[in-house]
Formats: C-alpha cells, sequence, structure tokens
C-alpha cells in the first residue's frame, strides 16, 4: 500500500459525445481527498458522479484539469504504466457488482490476481483471506447465481481489494440492495477507509451523508434561491452561458437578439432559435438543476435580465410553468 | 366363410414368399457391394446420414477419387470454421460487460485474447478428438473400406487447431474493442 495516497482533482473538465453534440458532464471541479478519508460524490442521475469515478480510475480521460492520486498522475498515464495504476492503484466496485457469473466467489476474486500473474496457491490463499474479511467464508464454492444481492456486493468488495490498492472507488452501493443488506455493506466501506487507504463513494441516496467525511454536491438544487433580477447587457458576440456550464439564471429580452446554439461533436453549431425582445430563455437548466442544454449568445447588441427559477415561477405563475416547459427554447 | 379364411391365407403365404424373395435379393444386392456387412452399425448411419450415404453408395468408388474427397473434406473444413467463429464471436459479444470489467481493473488485451483463443483451440482440439472417435466406431458400417494413415490424426489435430484460431478471429477483434468504461453503468 502505498503511504498517504491523497487524491487531488484540480479543475477537472469532462467532456463526451452524446447523440451527437457535446456533453460536459464535470465542469472545473475541485477536489481534495486526505489519506484515511471517505469522500461522498452525491448528486442526482446525471450529474456525473460514475464520470468522475470513470475519471479517478482512469478509465475516462478529462478534456482539461489533473487528477493526482499520491505521486501518480492519473491524466497522464499511457500503456503499460495505465495497465500498473488500474490494477494496483484502485479498485472499483461496480453498481451492479459486474461478478463473473460462471465463476464461484472465490475465483472472480482471483481473477485480477490472474490477470497479474500471481502464483495460483497464493491467490487463492489471498483470495480466501478476503472473502474472509467481508464475512463470505462459508459461501466461497457459490456463483454469484446462488448468493444474495447483500453478498454479492460484498464478492465485489473483496475483488476490489485484491491488489490491496490505496484507492476504492464504489459506483451506488447501495441501489440494489435491500436495508439489512445495505448496513453490512455500509460498515465494510467505512472500515476500509482507514490511514492509507481512501474510499469514494458515488451514490444519490442522502441518507448516506453520515458516512462521509468529505461530501461533494455535484448537483444543488437551485430552484429555492431568491435574490434581486439582474439586468445585464451583452455586445455582439459575447456569450450569456454556455452550453454544459451549471445554470443559475432564467432570462427575459428587453431588447436587442439572443441566437441559441447546441455545438456539435465535430465543432460545428447548430442554430436552434433567434430570440428577439419580449422572449424568455434558458429556464430549463434552473428549473430543473440541469446544465445548460445549448449556448446563448448575443447577435445585437442586447439587454437582458436574469432571474432566479424562484422568481422566474413567481413571474409567471405556477400554472403557467408547465405551458411555459412545454414551449420552451433551450 | 370358411372358404374366405382359405383364401385369405393363401394371400397371406404368397405375400409373404414374395418378401422373403425380395429380402433375399437385397442382401445378395448388398454383398456384392459391401465386403463386410454389418447391418446395425448401417442402420444407424443411414439414420445420421442418409443422403451422404446415397451419395457415397451409388458414387462409383472408383470415379470417386483424391480430388473428390478433397473437395468434400475443405467443405466440411468451410462449416467447422464457421461454427466455431460464430461460437466464439457470440461467447464475445455476450461477455462485452465482462471484457470491460477486466480491462477496468488492469487484465491486459493480452491476457482477453489469450483467454478467448484458448476456447477457440480447446474447442476444436475437443471437435478432432471426437470426430476420430465416431470415425472408428462408424468406420464398419460405412458402404466401403477406408484407410486411415496413423499419421492423419496428429494433422487433423494441428489443422483443426489453426481453423479454430482463424475462425475466432471476428471474435476475437470484438473482444479488444470493448471500452472498459461499459464497467460502470447500470444493468
Amino acid at each position: 500500500m502505498a503511504e498517504m495516497a491523497d487524491v487531488d482533482i484540480r479543475d477537472l473538465t469532462i467532456e463526451y459525445a452524446s447523440g451527437g453534440y457535446v456533453v460536459r458532464p464535470i465542469d472545473h471541479l475541485d477536489l481534495t481527498v486526505q489519506s484515511g478519508e471517505l469522500a461522498l460524490l452525491l448528486g442526482a442521475s446525471g450529474s456525473g458522479k460514475t464520470t468522475v469515478l470513470s475519471a479517478l480510475a482512469a478509465i475516462l480521460r478529462p478534456a482539461s484539469g489533473t487528477i493526482r492520486v499520491g505521486d501518480v498522475d492519473v491524466t497522464g498515464l499511457h500503456g503499460a504504466a495505465l495497465t500498473q495504476y488500474r490494477r494496483h492503484q484502485v479498485g472499483v466496485v461496480f453498481q451492479t457488482f459486474n461478478l463473473v457469473p460462471s465463476l464461484s466467489a472465490r475465483d472472480n476474486v482471483q481473477a485480477p490476481l490472474w490477470a497479474a500473474r500471481m502464483p495460483a496457491r497464493q491467490a487463492r490463499t489471498r483470495a480466501e483471506e478476503l472473502l474472509d474479511r467481508v464475512g463470505l467464508r462459508e459461501r466461497l464454492g457459490h456463483r454469484p447465481g446462488g448468493l444474495s444481492g447483500g453478498e454479492q456486493q460484498r464478492v465485489a468488495i473483496a475483488r476490489a481489494l485484491a491488489h490491496d490498492p490505496p484507492l476504492v472507488l464504489a459506483d451506488e452501493p447501495t441501489a440494489h440492495l435491500d436495508y439489512i443488506q445495505v448496513e453490512g455493506v455500509l460498515r465494510l466501506l467505512r472500515e476500509l477507509a482507514e490511514p492509507g487507504r481512501i474510499v469514494v463513494v458515488a451514490t444519490h441516496d442522502e441518507r448516506l451523508l453520515p458516512l462521509a467525511d468529505r461530501i461533494v454536491h455535484l448537483s444543488r438544487p437551485v430552484i429555492g434561491e431568491s435574490r434581486p433580477p439582474e439586468r445585464l447587457s451583452y455586445e455582439p458576440g459575447e456569450v450569456v452561458f454556455e452550453q454544459g456550464a451549471r445554470s443559475d439564471l432564467v432570462y427575459t429580452i428587453e431588447d436587442g437578439e439572443i441566437e441559441i446554439v447546441r455545438q456539435r461533436v465535430d465543432g460545428t453549431e447548430e442554430l436552434l432559435a433567434l430570440l428577439g425582445p419580449g422572449r424568455y430563455f434558458g429556464e430549463l437548466g434552473p428549473l430543473f438543476g440541469l446544465r445548460r442544454s445549448a449556448t446563448a449568445r448575443a447577435v445585437k447588441q442586447a439587454a437582458v435580465t436574469g432571474y432566479t427559477a424562484r422568481d422566474f415561477r413567481d413571474l409567471v405563475g405556477s400554472a403557467r410553468i408547465a405551458e411555459a416547459i412545454r414551449r420552451a427554447s433551450p | 366363410m370358411l372358404n374366405f379364411q382359405f383364401k385369405d391365407q393363401l394371400k397371406l403365404h404368397n405375400s409373404r414368399v414374395k418378401i422373403v424373395s425380395l429380402a433375399r435379393e437385397c442382401v445378395n444386392q448388398r454383398s456384392s457391394f459391401v465386403p463386410r456387412p454389418t447391418v446395425s452399425f448401417e442402420r444407424v448411419f443411414q439414420m445420421f446420414f442418409g443422403p451422404l450415404h446415397l451419395f457415397l453408395k451409388h458414387a462409383d468408388p472408383a470415379r470417386l477419387d483424391a480430388s473428390g474427397v478433397a473437395f468434400i473434406n475443405a467443405l466440411l473444413w468451410l462449416v467447422a470454421a464457421g461454427i466455431i467463429g460464430s461460437i466464439v464471436y457470440l461467447s464475445a459479444l455476450e461477455r462485452q460487460r465482462e471484457f470491460a470489467v477486466f480491462k477496468a481493473t488492469g487484465a491486459s488485451n493480452r491476457s482477453l485474447l489469450f483467454g478467448l483463443a484458448l476456447q477457440a483451440v480447446v474447442l476444436s482440439a475437443a471437435a478432432a478428438v471426437l470426430a476420430v472417435g465416431i470415425a472408428r466406431l462408424l468406420a464398419p458400417g460405412f458402404p466401403f473400406t477406408i484407410e486411415i494413415p496413423p499419421q492423419a490424426f496428429p494433422r487433423l489435430l494441428g489443422v483443426a487447431v489453426l481453423v479454430g484460431l482463424v475462425a475466432s478471429a471476428a471474435g476475437l477483434r470484438r473482444a479488444v474493442g470493448v471500452q472498459p468504461a461499459l464497467a460502470f453503468g447500470g444493468p
């Protein structure tokens, strides 16, 4: 185990292509987790929890920013170094367990050890040790099909620990479990966060909050906020908000012209709407706590007023919100 | 009524004589064709390989020369390659999530390839061994004697392994192309 392996994420932005458009689930994220801590990535589905985990596991390459685990610069890894990192520095507990159905619990835990060419006898002993640690000594020979969800999850945890990695990642560890099974898994995850190891858990389940030493909210609801409307003016070509950015305000156009464009993967833009005075735009993001699905840019000199989602709702009346959502320009 | 019975019996007797003589004729004809007729094996053989059997039976053994045998041989190898290829490909398709997990946890491409290729080799080698066994079993019932030189068996094994490997290429390519990110995400 590497000593004092802190996780340090700086200015992390991750983009990927989806349906031909650029999606940016993570936008300028900073995060530091110290050795022995359990960090919770909290957010609704689609808020980028799993994306951050993938980047930490060196499975997804970020568009910009750096990730350091101990003294390894994860974003700069290639080839054999990448394989070594995935194998020895990080253990992942997947949401759906992802055990191999045709292998016994013991063989599932042994698989990563075989991949690292550990002698068979040694791998067997190690797998039995790990399964003993997660409380499955009696179930060594059972296949995943013969284990309960909680037991499968614990086998998955044992497998993640095969190489005793300093960083353990768990994706929605409680998603498919009942409350009795959840207890065992939570206790286990908490135990793992001991000096020399970091546990990062991604979840949408706020009940896990007491588990954490450190909490990162990836989608904080903005609907409740209220602050005075802001009057803003833009020069031609100036951007009001950018696709993928966190949504804060809903805008109405007082004067000028605003174009709404969506960025395609190939670098081109698709014009979605051209809006003049009296129209509003950017209402869905703040209302639902979603990121901006398009860029808004001034075509001519423009004056707009920005409202919080709550004020916007008061402005148009909650009865007309449904209508507004139906006819929304992005 | 008595009249009737007698007539019927006579008829029955006549037809019996006919059947027996027909059967004798058959056996005679066959014995001139087959050097050592062992009926039970031939029956089994006919049941499973009826059309092939017919073809072989009516083919003139003198005219069924080396090139004809080679042609059938090549065809059968092609079929075998198709079957092995599709088994390995489907297996790779079904186990994409598994491959993704292995990759995400630091298994090299090479080790995944080795596993799949091993599957293909074991499959084809086992098929070859089984084929040798079946050939031995069926040989007595074959319409004409076929001599298999002993060195053909190791050669068969070698060719089988080679065909298995070539056939599994598509499946192997599929496994290499799997994105490790597939391991994340829901069911």
